[in-house]
C-alpha cells in the first residue's frame, strides 16, 4: 500500500512538472497530474478508471466557488456603480491634511473587498488603482506604492469573514469554519496597518497631500451618489449575516452566496447609473477563472490522492515532524508553497498540519488562522505570483519586480511572519480570541 | 416564525441557489464560447461540470 501511495505521489509530481514544461497553466497541470494518477491507480489497483471520483472531487469546494463568484460580483457592482470612487474621494476630501487618518482609512478601503471575497486580486482590481493614485499624491514613490498595495491586498485576502485558505483547510479537516474571525482580524489588521505605515508613512517627496492633485487623479463619482446608496448594500449584508447568528432557530439559513447576491441586488436597485449587470458578471467570471479553476481542479486531485492512499501518506509524514522544526520553518515553507500551488496548498499541507497541532494540544483555530495569514505572503512569489503581478500591472509599475518590488515588501513580510509564528507558538494562550 | 413559513422560505432559498448556479453556469458558458485561448476553454469546460450537474440535480 505504501509503495503504491509513493508511486502515485511520484506520478503526480512528474505529470505536474511535465505539464509545466509543456507550458500548460498551473490549473491544467494539476488536472493532468490528477488524470495521470487516476489512470495509474485504475490500471494497477482497481481495474477501472475512477472517473466518478474525479467528478466527485470537482464538488469538494463548490460552496467556496459560489461564495467567491457571488462576493466578487457584489464588489464589482459596487465599483461599477461609482461607490468605490465616491468613498475614496470623500476620504481624500475630508482628511487630505491628516496623513495618519488618511492612511488608516485607505488601509480599510483596501481591506474590505478582499475581506468580503477572500481574494486579494479583487482588492487590487477594484480599489488598488484608486488608492495607488492617492498614495502617489501623498508623495509615496512608485516602488513603495506598489508594495503597499500588494501587502494590504494580501492581508485583505486573509482578513475575515472570508479566508479561503482557512475555509478549505477546515473543510478538509471536518472542522466548522467558526471562531476564526478574532484571530484572523487581529493578524490581518496588524499586518495591513504595519505594511501601510511602514511603506507609505513617510513621503519621499512632498510631505503634505495636495487635495486638488489627489482629487484630480481620481475618477469622478456619478451624480446622485451619496453615503446612503453606498452603505445600504453593506448594511443589508451585515444585517443578514448578523440575523442568522442572533436568531439561529428563528431565521432561515440563507448562506453567504445568497447574502452576497441579495446585497448585489441592493447595489443594482440603488445605483445612480444604469448597470450592465450581465457584462459585469461575465467579466467577474473571466477575472476569476484561474482562482475558481484551481479550486475545482484541486478538489479532483485531492479526491484521487485520498482514493489512492497518497493523501494519507502526506499526512503521516507531516504529523511525525517535530513541532520546533515546524515553528522554525513554516514562515518560509507556507509562502513558498503558496507561490507554487496557490490555494491547493491549504488542503494539501494545511489539513495534516491542523491535525498535528490538534493532536499536540494546540488551539487548532488560532493555529490555522496564523497559517492562513502566512499563505497570502507568497502571492508575490514565482511561479504564480497572482496578486503581485496584478498589483504591478494595475499600477503600471515600471521598476524591477524582484530586486525592487519584492525587496520593498520584505520588512512588512518579516513582521507578519514573526506575528504569525508567535500566534502558532502561543496558540493555546491566545485561544480566547477564537470566540 | 412558524414552522410552515420557515419551510417555505428555506425552499425558496434552495431554488434561489439553483437559479444562482444556473446564472453562473450561463456566464461560464458565455465566456467559454467567447474565449480564443484553448487552455482557457478547457478550464471553463472543467469548471462547468459541477455547475451543470448541480443544476440538473444529478449531484
Amino acid at each position: 500500500m505504501f509503495a503504491h501511495a509513493y508511486m502515485i505521489l511520484g506520478i503526480v509530481v512528474a505529470a505536474f512538472l511535465a505539464a509545466k514544461v509543456l507550458r500548460l497553466s498551473t490549473e491544467l497541470s494539476m488536472l493532468a497530474a490528477a488524470f495521470a494518477a487516476a489512470v495509474y491507480h485504475g490500471v494497477v489497483w482497481s481495474g477501472e478508471f475512477p472517473l466518478r471520483h474525479i467528478v466527485e472531487g470537482t464538488f469538494t469546494y463548490f460552496d467556496v466557488c459560489l461564495i467567491f463568484i457571488s462576493a466578487t460580483f457584489f464588489m464589482a457592482l459596487v465599483k461599477e456603480s461609482g461607490g468605490v470612487a465616491f468613498i475614496v474621494r470623500r476620504i481624500v476630501g475630508a482628511f487630505h491634511s491628516h496623513r495618519f487618518i488618511c492612511l488608516l482609512l485607505l488601509t480599510f478601503v483596501m481591506l474590505i473587498p478582499g475581506a468580503l471575497t477572500g481574494s486579494g486580486a479583487t482588492s487590487v482590481l477594484t480599489v488598488g488603482a484608486l488608492v495607488g493614485s492617492v498614495l502617489s499624491a501623498m508623495g509615496v514613490d512608485e516602488t513603495r506604492k506598489a508594495a503597499a498595495i500588494f501587502m494590504t491586498a494580501a492581508m485583505s485576502a486573509a482578513a475575515p469573514p472570508i479566508n479561503l485558505w482557512a475555509m478549505m483547510a477546515a473543510a478538509g479537516a471536518n472542522m466548522p469554519y467558526v471562531g476564526f474571525n478574532g484571530p484572523l482580524a487581529v493578524l490581518s489588521l496588524l499586518g495591513a496597518l504595519f505594511s501601510m505605515f511602514w511603506l507609505a508613512g513617510r513621503a519621499s517627496s512632498d510631505a503634505h497631500i495636495s487635495r486638488e492633485d489627489a482629487l484630480a487623479r481620481l475618477p469622478e463619482a456619478p451624480e446622485g451618489m451619496n453615503w446612503l446608496r453606498v452603505l445600504l448594500p453593506f448594511v443589508v449584508f451585515g444585517g443578514l449575516l448578523a440575523a442568522g447568528r442572533i436568531w439561529p432557530f428563528d431565521f432561515p439559513i440563507i448562506g453567504l452566496p445568497m447574502i452576497f447576491m441579495l446585497s448585489a441586488c441592493m447595489v443594482w436597485l440603488l445605483s445612480p447609473v444604469k448597470l450592465r449587470v450581465w457584462r459585469v458578471l461575465s467579466d467577474t467570471v473571466r477575472n476569476l477563472l484561474p482562482l475558481v479553476g484551481i479550486m475545482v481542479v484541486v478538489g479532483a486531485l485531492i479526491q484521487i490522492l485520498a482514493l489512492s492512499g497518497a493523501r494519507g501518506v502526506i499526512s503521516l509524514h507531516v504529523v511525525i515532524l517535530p513541532l520546533t522544526t515546524l515553528f522554525a520553518t513554516l514562515f518560509i515553507i507556507l509562502p513558498v508553497s503558496e507561490g507554487i500551488l496557490q490555494y491547493a496548498v491549504a488542503p494539501l499541507l494545511g489539513v495534516p498540519l491542523i491535525m498535528l497541532f490538534n493532536m499536540k494540544g494546540m488551539d487548532p483555530i488560532v493555529a490555522l488562522s496564523a497559517m492562513s495569514v502566512l499563505w497570502p505572503l507568497g502571492d508575490c512569489l514565482p511561479p504564480t505570483a497572482v496578486i503581485g503581478r496584478a498589483a504591478v500591472m494595475e499600477l503600471h509599475y515600471e521598476g524591477r519586480y524582484y530586486s525592487d518590488f519584492v525587496r520593498a515588501c520584505l520588512i512588512p513580510m518579516l513582521f507578519i511572519a514573526v506575528c504569525c509564528t508567535l500566534f502558532l507558538i502561543y496558540s493555546k494562550q491566545l485561544a480566547f480570541l477564537a470566540v | 416564525m412558524s414552522d410552515a413559513l420557515m419551510i417555505l422560505i428555506n425552499q425558496i432559498v434552495t431554488y434561489g441557489y439553483y437559479a444562482m448556479t444556473l446564472l453562473f453556469a450561463c456566464a461560464l458558458a458565455w465566456n467559454l464560447r467567447k474565449t480564443r485561448d484553448p487552455q482557457e476553454a478547457v478550464l471553463y469546460a472543467v469548471i462547468l461540470i459541477p455547475f451543470i450537474l448541480r443544476v440538473l440535480h444529478v449531484k
